[in-house]
């Protein structure tokens, strides 16, 4: 009976924090500033899916029959002039326990100084690489279903700040009349900490959305140059320290570069990025150097359909206490195919099938084989 | 009856006449068009629409996408209508560039003609009152 009155409250208080949040959500859309006769667009992705996969853990990665998968929301608010703002709302299950969780993927406010300078605070996606800025939750424009591995967000295991909260300074302009084009990002943010689980062993990254846990800020760049339309070759790296206050506390400092290529056209995508680590505890100063890395060659057959393949290979070295107190942070190697079928310019069906080798994260224990195959509706509006 | 040889060449000259413009006219799909005190080269108009640029001498771009010569513009710019939705939708959700979209001409052109920076795209030619920066 208890149990009965605990679960009837339970859903009560979810209904209230629902009902709360569309009323804020309407009347925040309906306070922005806007042209008279617009409104504030919102637009979004959504998509579902399912498959199989042959392992059984770790359990946020296991594929069983159907899945939900997220609802993302996202405004572009007008203001008329150099200020700009962009705000990401997305609601996804968790995939142990499957309760539906409310994320501010994005909230960022900006001034445009110029086409080379423009400068956001808040919220943004890690402007690492290519991948992290380029598809983040969007499922529909991204070629596969799954991100590579190493890249996936923080809560699902990434080894990497897909988020940041601070400054980031970016722009693009090109050299002369010559269609060569530079574009680049610099920024500074809090750094990640690790956090435990419940019997504090190793966890997952948290970016330190409200505070940073301790005084080093994180501090980042990229550098792209344009060799055409389709053509890019860019220069990537950033440092941050990184506190775990599991059961066996550590402190490093992060330091990651690396380089990465991107060509995209109407028949050929090939994207490669590659990131090294040369990581430093905070009090031995022990060092660590680990390697992670992937490269995808995708093909359009016909307006509407695509395929590709991907190869990720990742190596951590496990006495670096970044890697070794994070739980999704092995060693592996993926082969990824798939293909994408756009219904519309909207929606785009998908399929993949990926073959992992994972090396399990404590040291003389088996590596573990996973197969899977996933399909995915995606959509965009 | 015998028929006019000069009618007969007159009448095939101007069927002829009939279909050169016809052709020339179903290539022309639509007009560029700018606030008038806004510096815009025929170059700058890809770079708005589907890159990073937002400044043009200067000036804050406003653009405008008018959703009934959207296809046509979508076509010309980007080889398909749905590959230039796919990059408007792109630039907004990667750098929150916002795509403001108006229905018709007229509404196009009156928020060309009031916004600063004002640049869209129409089915007809340009008015006097905005500056005509490319066809399409």
């Amino acid at each position: 009976m208890k149990h009965k009155r605990e679960k009837n409250h339970g859903r009560l208080q979810a209904r209230t924090h629902w009902a709360a949040f569309w009323l804020g959500l309407w009347g925040f859309t309906f306070s922005l500033p806007s042209r008279a006769d617009s409104g504030v667009p919102l637009h979004g992705f959504a998509d579902v899916g399912g498959g199989w996969s042959s392992s059984n853990t770790p359990a946020h990665e296991v594929l069983r029959n159907f899945y939900m998968g997220t609802l993302d929301f996202y405004l572009t608010p007008d203001f008329g002039d150099r200020v700009k703002s962009l705000i990401e709302i997305a609601f996804e299950p968790d995939l142990v326990t499957g309760s539906v969780g409310v994320d501010l993927e994005r909230l960022q406010a900006g001034y445009v100084f110029s086409n080379l300078a423009t400068l956001w605070l808040g919220r943004f996606h890690t402007p690492y690489g290519f991948w992290n800025t380029a598809f983040h939750h969007g499922a529909q424009i991204q070629p596969s279903i799954y991100r590579p591995r190493f890249l996936d967000f923080e809560d699902k295991g990434g080894i990497l700040p897909a988020h940041s909260v601070g400054f980031w300074l970016t722009g693009s302009d090109h050299l002369g009349d010559s269609s060569l084009k530079v574009s680049y990002s610099a920024y500074v943010a809090n750094g990640s900490r690790i956090l435990p689980d419940d019997q504090g062993g190793p966890g997952t990254l948290d970016p330190n959305l409200v505070r940073d846990d301790n005084p080093p800020v994180l501090v980042g760049g990229n550098l792209a140059l344009h060799l055409n339309e389709e053509l890019r070759l860019g220069v990537h790296g950033f440092q941050m320290r990184s506190d775990f206050s599991g059961a066996s506390p550590s402190s490093t400092f992060v330091r990651m570069y690396g380089a990465y290529l991107v060509h995209e056209s109407e028949t050929w995508n090939i994207l490669a990025e590659l990131y090294r680590f040369t990581n430093k505890a905070r009090l031995s100063e022990e060092k660590w150097k680990s390697v992670a890395g992937y490269a995808q060659v995708g093909y359009a057959w016909q307006d509407d359909l695509s395929s590709f393949y991907r190869y990720e290979r990742v190596g951590l070295n496990q006495l670096d206490a970044y890697f070794a107190n994070q739980a999704n942070a092995n060693s592996y190697y993926r082969h990824a195919i798939g293909l994408k079928y756009d219904v519309n310019p909207k929606a785009a069906v998908k399929f993949e099938y990926l073959v992992s080798r994972m090396g399990n994260h404590m040291q003389g224990t088996p590596d573990q084989n996973d197969r899977r195959f996933a399909f995915q509706y995606a959509l965009r509006f | 009856m015998k028929s006019d040889p000069l009618l007969n060449c007159l009448g095939k000259g101007a069927f002829s006449l009939v279909c050169l413009l016809g052709s020339s006219l179903a290539s022309w799909a639509g007009t560029v068009i700018a606030n008038k005190d806004l510096d815009l080269k025929p170059g700058d108009v890809s770079n708005l629409f589907v890159g990073d640029t937002e400044i043009v001498n200067g000036v804050k771009v406003q653009l405008v996408d008018n959703t009934s010569a959207k296809d046509a513009f979508g076509a010309w710019l980007s080889g398909s209508a749905g590959a230039y939705a796919k990059k408007r939708a792109t630039k907004s959700f990667r750098n929150g560039n916002p795509a403001v979209e108006k229905g018709t001409d007229a509404e196009v052109i009156q928020f060309v003609k009031t916004t600063p920076g004002g640049v869209g795209y129409l089915i007809e030619s340009a008015p006097a009152d905005v500056q005509s920066v490319k066809s399409f």
